[in-house]
C-alpha cells in the first residue's frame, strides 16, 4: 500500500471519502501523540517563558521602581512606587519627549549601523578564512583550535584586554606605527575618540562572531563537491565566478543563520559597550541595549520604560527576521 | 587547472593569511596570561606581552584565595545540570517537531523561535518573584532549591536554539529510518530513544559544549539567586577577590584564568564532535 | 508516697533544668549586612569583630559588586523576602524603599545624643526628610515616595565625602618652574599654571574620570557655578526661572570650553574612568587630578608619595559671588534596618554601635574613607591620611542652602555637552540654549 492509503485509512476508518466520522478522544490523543515529545519544554516554557514574558508586557505600561507590589497574577500596583501610565513610556521615549527621544533615535541609529557594519564584516572575514583553511590541509585543527579561542573565553577579562589594546599608547597605536600606517593611528585613544569609538567596538564584537560563522562555512565548504568546480573550470570559468555563481549559493542557508544571529545580537548587545566604553565618547558608542540596562539597572530605577524600551526592539527585531525569511526563502525557490 | 592558478593565490598565502589571523584571534587571551604573570604596576605600564619578571606565585596565592575546589564542584555541578537538562528536554522537542504531526505543531514551533527574540533584561524582576512564590529561593532556600531555581530558567533560555538545532539534524536524517522500525512494531517513544537520539550524538555535543561555556561564565543571573556565599559558583567568587582599594589587574587576570581553564580544556578535548554537531545541525537548514 | 514525691520534684526540677539548658544551647544569634563597596568590608569586619568580642553576637559582612548589581539583588531579594538584616544604601535613596514598607522607622529611635555624633549637613539633610525635599516630591506627579511624612526618618549616614578637590603633582609643578606649594586663587590662575606647565615640560594639565558623564557635572561644573553665581541664582537657574545663557554660567561653560581650545585635557581622556583616572595621576600623566575625599587614600595605595601631593578645593572663577568654596564631606552611604530582619532590636543596636565615634574611628584608620560621624583628629587613631582630610573639609558648603533640583533632562544634556566640547562638537552658547530648552521642557513635564 501507498502512504496515502495507509493515512486515509486509518483517519478515517472505513468510511467513504468526503463523510468525516467523528473521532473519539482517544484517536485524537493517538494522532497528535507527538505532542509529548514537547510537552516538557513547553511546561518550562508555559511557567518560566510565557509567564515572565506577559509580565514584562505588561510592565511596559507602567512606572514602576522595582519596590513595592507589581504583580500580573493578580494584578496589582501599588502607589507610590508603582503607577499606570499607558503609552506613555513608549510616548516618551519616541518622540514626546525631546531629550529622551533625541537619544533614543541616535542609539537606535547605532544599533542599525552595528547591525549592517559587524554582519557584512563577519561574512567577509569568515568566508575566506574558511576558504582558506580548506586549502590548508597541514596544521588544520590547530589553526581550528587556536581561532575558535574567542569564543570560550570569558567576558569580561577579553574586554579589558581590548580596552588596553586600544590605549593612546597601546599596542594597535605601536603595530601601526611599525608597519608605516602611523598616520592612521588614534591619539586620543580608540575608544576615546568620536570618529573611532564605534568602529573600535564593532572590531571586537566581530572578532568575537568570525569563528562561529568560520566553522560553519568551513563544514559548509566541504559538503561542496569537487565535480561542480571542475565542470566549471572546463566551462571557462574564472576564480570569481566560481565564488559568486557556485559557492555563494549553495552556501545561503549557513549564511542565513550567521545573518539572523549576527541582526540578533547587533539589537541586544550591551554588555561590551557598558564595560568598555559606557557610551562614551559623547554618546557615540551608546546603543538602545544600554539605554534599557541603564533604565532597568542603573539609578534612574524606571523599570516601565526600560521594558518598553525592549519591547520596541523586540518588534524591530522580529519585523527584520521576518524580512530576512522571506527574503531567502523566496531566493531559494 | 592552469587556468585557474593565474587567479587563484598560491597556498602560501593561504597560510600566511591563517596564521595572522590566528595572532589575532589568540592575541587578548595571551595578554591575559602575561598580566596574570606580572607585577600589578608592570601590568599597566609595560606593553609588551613579555613580563620583565615572571611571577608564579600570583597564580597560587589566587588559586588559594579562591578556594577553587569547592567553587569548581558547584560550577560544575550546576553547568552539567543546566546541560542534561538542555539535551533531555529538547532533544525530545526537536525529535516532536522535526518526525511527528499533531496539532499547532508549527505554531508552536515558531513561538519558541519567537523566544529568541524577547530581551532578556526586563524577565529578571518575575522570574524572581516566580522563584519566591515556588518557594525555591526565599528565606528557608536550600542549596538544593536554590540550584534548582537557578538551573531552570537557564535550561529555558536556551530553548530556542536547541530546538532549532535538534530539529534541524532531524529532519536532515532520512525518513526511511522511522519508517522502518514502525513496521518492526517500534512505538514513536522507542524509535526516538533506540535509534534518532543515539544518531544525534554530534549534535548534543555542540549544543552540550555551548551552553556548558555559558553557563559556566554566567555572572548575573547566579549572582542574583544565590545569597549564601558557599553556595557562589566560580565567576561570582572572583568578583569577591576585588577585595581593595587598587584594582589588581593580575589577580583579576589570573583568577579570570583560573575560571577559564577548565572550559578551554573541555573545548579541546571535545573540539571534534562540536564542529561535526554544528554541521550537521545547521547545514540543511 | 514520700518517695514518688521526690521523684516527681526530682524529675520537674530536671526538666526545668533541661528546659533552660536548651534556652541556653540556642543559635546564636547571627546578623547580616550588605554593602557594595568591596573595599569596605575590611573594616566593617574589623567592626564585627569587635561587636561579636563584645555582645556575643555575629554579624556577617557581604558585599556585591557592581553598583548595577547590587541595586538589583536589593530589587529582587526585596520580592523574594531576602532582604539582610542591615542593609547599605546610597544616602538620599534610602526614601524610595522607605515608602514601600521595607525599612525599619527610626524616627524615635535616634535620639539627640546619637545625633549630635553626626557631622553637621550629613544626618538632617538626608537622613531626615527635609521640608524642601518633601515639597518638591508633593510637586512631582511620578515621585515615587509621596507618601513620607516630613521629619520621617529611617535610615543614619555611616560615610560621608565630597569631590571637588584637586590634587596636583608638586614635582611637575616645580619643573615647570612654578611655585609647587602655591594655591591657585582663582580657576584663571589656574588655567594659566596648566598653561605654563604644558609649554615648559609638555605635560598634560589635568585628568579625571571624563567617560563617566557625571563626573564634569558634578565634581567640576556644579561648584564653579555656585560660587560663580551665588545660591540664588544658581538655584533659579536650575529651577528654570533663569537661564544659563546668564553670564555667570556662560563664565564656567567658556572656562570648560577653554580647557579644549588650549588642549589642556589627558589624551585619550574621554576613555577614562574615575579609578583609571586616578592612576593615571599616579603615574605622572598629568599635573592634576580631580577626586575627592576618597582619592588621597587611593593615590598613596598606587605608591605616589604624600608630600609630593599638593591638594586644595577646586578654584572658583575670577569676580564669583562667593570668593572660596568651603567644603563640607555630603553623606553619601546610610545604613538601615529591614524588616525582613528577624532580629530588628539587636540590628538597631548593631547599628548604633557601627555608627559609634570609637568604631568608625578605626574604619577611618583602616580604610581612609571619611565617616560621617565625628571622629578625632588624632593620626594614632584615625591613621595618617585623615587628619589632613578633616582640616581641609568644614562645616558650611554652599551647597547646603542649595534648595533646586536639577532634573534628569537637562542634566543628561549638560553632561554630554561638557564631553562635545572636548570633541569639538558644540559652543558654549548651543550649549547654554540646549540646556535651558530641556529644561523647560523637564518642568513643564514634571507638573503633569
Amino acid at each position: 500500500m501507498t502512504q496515502t492509503q495507509i493515512k486515509s485509512d486509518s483517519v478515517y476508518g472505513s468510511a467513504p471519502l468526503g463523510v468525516k466520522p467523528r473521532k473519539s478522544v482517544a484517536q485524537i490523543l493517538k494522532n497528535n501523540s507527538g505532542f509529548l515529545f514537547i510537552l516538557p519544554a513547553l511546561l518550562i516554557f508555559l511557567i518560566f517563558g510565557l509567564y515572565t514574558v506577559i509580565y514584562s508586557f505588561a510592565l511596559s505600561f507602567f512606572r514602576w521602581n522595582g519596590f513595592g507590589v507589581f504583580t500580573i497574577l493578580p494584578p496589582a500596583c501599588e502607589a507610590p512606587a508603582c503607577a499606570f501610565v499607558g503609552l506613555r513610556n513608549f510616548q516618551e521615549f519616541l518622540y514626546s519627549n525631546p531629550t529622551q527621544s533625541q537619544f533614543f533615535w541616535r542609539s537606535f541609529q547605532n544599533n542599525i549601523i552595528i547591525a549592517v557594519f559587524v554582519t557584512i564584516g563577519t561574512i567577509m572575514i569568515a568566508l575566506p578564512l574558511a576558504m582558506a583553511l580548506n586549502r590548508a590541509v597541514r596544521g588544520q585543527s590547530l589553526y581550528r583550535t587556536l581561532m575558535l579561542l574567542p569564543m570560550v573565553t570569558a567576558g569580561i577579562a577579553v574586554y579589558y584586554a581590548w580596552s588596553f589594546i586600544y590605549q593612546p599608547i597601546g599596542v594597535l597605536n605601536s603595530i601601526l606605527e611599525t608597519i608605516g600606517l602611523g598616520a592612521l593611528q588614534a591619539k586620543q585613544g580608540w575608544l576615546g575618540q568620536p570618529n573611532t569609538a564605534l568602529l573600535a567596538l564593532m572590531i571586537v564584537m566581530i572578532w568575537g562572531a568570525v569563528p562561529s560563522a568560520m566553522i560553519l562555512y568551513l563544514a559548509g565548504l566541504q559538503t561542496i563537491e569537487r565535480e561542480l568546480y571542475e565542470a566549471a573550470i572546463i566551462d571557462g570559468a574564472s576564480a570569481w565566478h566560481l565564488l559568486w555563481r557556485i559557492t555563494w549559493p549553495l552556501l545561503r542557508p549557513i549564511t542565513v543563520i550567521i545573518v539572523i544571529t549576527s541582526l540578533n545580537r547587533a539589537l541586544q548587545e550591551y554588555e561590551m559597550v557598558y564595560l568598555m566604553t559606557n557610551g562614551s565618547p559623547a554618546g557615540h558608542t551608546e546603543v538602545v541595549g544600554l539605554q534599557i540596562f541603564n533604565y532597568g539597572f542603573g539609578d534612574q530605577r524606571q523599570l516601565g520604560m526600560a521594558s518598553a524600551m525592549s519591547w520596541m526592539l523586540f518588534a524591530l527585531a522580529f519585523i527584520v527576521a521576518l524580512i530576512n525569511m522571506r527574503f531567502f526563502r523566496s531566493k531559494e525557490e | 587547472m592552469a587556468k585557474l592558478r593565474n587567479f587563484v593565490p598560491s597556498t602560501l598565502f593561504y597560510y600566511i593569511t591563517l596564521t595572522a589571523y590566528t595572532i589575532i584571534s589568540i592575541y587578548p587571551f595571551l595578554w591575559m596570561v602575561s598580566s596574570a604573570l606580572k607585577p600589578n604596576r608592570e601590568v599597566l605600564r609595560n606593553k609588551s606581552l613579555i613580563p620583565n619578571e615572571i611571577m608564579f606565585n600570583v597564580f597560587v596565592d589566587t588559586w588559594n584565595q579562591l578556594d577553587f575546589f569547592k567553587y569548581f564542584v558547584n560550577s560544575a555541578v550546576i553547568s552539567i545540570a543546566v546541560v542534561i537538562g538542555i539535551i533531555i528536554v529538547y532533544s525530545m522537542a526537536g525529535y516532536g517537531f522535526a518526525k511527528t504531526s499533531f496539532w499547532g505543531r508549527d505554531l508552536f514551533f515558531t513561538a519558541f523561535l519567537g523566544l529568541l527574540l524577547v530581551p532578556g533584561v526586563t524577565v529578571l524582576i518575575p522570574l524572581m518573584q516566580l522563584l519566591r512564590a515556588l518557594g525555591l529561593i526565599g528565606p528557608d532556600a536550600t542549596q538544593l532549591s536554590t540550584y534548582t531555581g537557578l538551573v531552570i530558567p537557564m535550561i529555558n533560555g536556551a530553548g530556542p536554539f536547541a530546538i532549532f538545532f535538534f530539529r534541524n539534524f532531524y529532519n536532515s536524517l532520512p525518513g526511511e529510518l522511522r519508517d522502518a522500525a514502525r513496521v518492526d512494531g517500534c512505538s514513536e517513544w522507542g524509535i526516538y530513544l533506540r535509534i534518532y537520539l543515539p544518531l544525534s550524538a554530534p549534535v548534543i555535543a555542540t549544543v552540550g559544549i555551548l551552553n556548558f561555556i555559558g553557563s559556566w561564565n554566567g555572572f548575573v543571573w547566579p549572582s542574583l539567586v544565590i545569597n549564601n556565599s558557599d553556595w557562589f559558583t566560580l565567576p561570582l567568587k572572583l568578583r569577591d577577590l576585588d577585595l581593595q582599594a587598587v584594582i589588581q589587574w593580575n589577580v583579576r587576570m589570573a583568577g579570570s584564568l583560573i575560571t577559564i581553564v577548565p572550559v578551554i580544556v573541555l573545548f579541546i578535548v571535545l573540539q571534534r564532535y562540536y564542529i561535526r554537531g554544528l554541521t550537521a545541525g545547521a547545514t540543511k537548514g | 508516697m514520700f518517695n514518688r514525691k521526690r521523684l516527681f520534684v526530682l524529675m520537674l526540677s530536671l526538666l526545668l533544668l533541661s528546659l533552660s539548658g536548651a534556652a541556653l544551647a540556642q543559635d546564636p544569634i547571627e546578623l547580616t549586612m550588605w554593602t557594595w563597596k568591596i573595599f569596605h568590608v575590611p573594616g566593617l569586619e574589623a567592626i564585627a569583630a569587635n561587636y561579636e568580642a563584645e555582645t556575643g553576637i555575629k554579624v556577617n559582612i557581604e558585599a556585591y559588586n557592581p553598583d548595577e548589581v547590587y541595586r538589583t539583588k536589593i530589587t529582587t531579594s526585596a520580592q523574594s523576602g531576602d532582604l539582610p538584616d542591615i542593609l547599605s544604601y546610597w544616602s538620599g535613596g534610602q526614601w524610595e524603599l522607605a515608602a514601600t514598607d521595607m525599612l525599619v522607622e527610626l524616627t524615635d529611635v535616634v535620639d539627640e545624643s546619637w545625633q549630635s555624633e553626626f557631622l553637621p549637613g550629613t544626618y538632617e539633610l538626608q537622613s531626615v526628610m527635609t521640608q524642601s525635599t518633601y515639597d518638591f516630591c508633593q510637586q512631582d506627579a511620578d515621585c515615587t515616595y509621596s507618601n513620607i511624612e516630613v521629619g520621617q526618618v529611617f535610615s543614619v549616614p555611616l560615610l560621608a565625602g565630597q569631590a571637588f578637590f584637586l590634587f596636583g603633582n608638586k614635582q611637575i609643578i616645580s619643573d615647570a618652574g612654578l611655585d609647587p606649594n602655591a594655591v591657585p586663587a582663582t580657576a584663571e590662575e589656574w588655567m594659566d599654571a596648566m598653561l605654563a606647565i604644558k609649554e615648559a615640560t609638555g605635560s598634560p594639565g589635568l585628568v579625571t574620570g571624563v567617560q563617566n558623564p557625571a563626573v564634569l557635572h558634578f565634581w567640576l561644573f556644579n561648584p564653579l557655578m555656585i560660587t560663580s553665581c551665588g545660591v540664588e541664582t544658581y538655584d533659579a537657574i536650575w529651577n528654570g526661572e533663569d537661564s544659563f545663557t546668564n553670564p555667570c554660567a556662560m563664565k564656567v561653560l567658556d572656562w570648560f570650553y577653554a580647557m579644549s581650545t588650549n588642549d589642556l585635557w589627558m589624551p585619550g581622556i574621554l576613555q577614562t574612568n574615575i579609578d583609571p583616572a586616578d592612576v593615571a595621576f599616579s603615574q605622572e600623566l598629568a599635573a592634576y587630578d580631580l577626586g575627592g575625599t576618597y582619592t588621597l587614600g587611593f593615590l598613596i595605595a598606587q605608591g605616589m608619595d604624600p608630600e609630593n601631593i599638593v591638594s586644595f578645593p577646586v578654584p572658583p572663577l575670577a569676580g564669583s559671588a562667593i570668593p572660596t568654596l568651603e567644603i563640607a564631606p555630603a553623606p553619601l552611604i546610610d545604613v538601615m534596618v529591614t524588616k525582613h530582619s528577624e532580629y530588628p532590636e539587636e540590628a538597631l543596636a548593631f547599628l548604633r554601635y557601627l555608627t559609634s565615634p570609637e568604631q568608625m574611628a578605626l574604619f577611618a584608620k583602616i580604610n581612609g574613607d571619611l565617616p560621617a560621624v565625628k571622629v578625632p583628629s588624632d593620626p594614632e587613631i584615625v591613621g595618617s591620611v585623615m587628619p589632613g582630610l578633616l582640616n581641609a573639609v568644614s562645616d558650611y558648603t554652599p551647597f547646603q542652602d542649595s534648595t533646586s533640583q536639577q532634573l534628569q533632562e537637562p542634566s543628561s544634556v549638560l553632561q554630554l555637552g561638557l564631553q562635545q566640547f572636548i570633541t569639538g562638537e558644540t559652543t558654549p552658547e548651543e550649549l547654554a540654549t540646549a540646556i535651558d530648552e530641556a529644561n523647560k521642557a523637564a518642568w513643564e513635564q514634571l507638573g503633569s
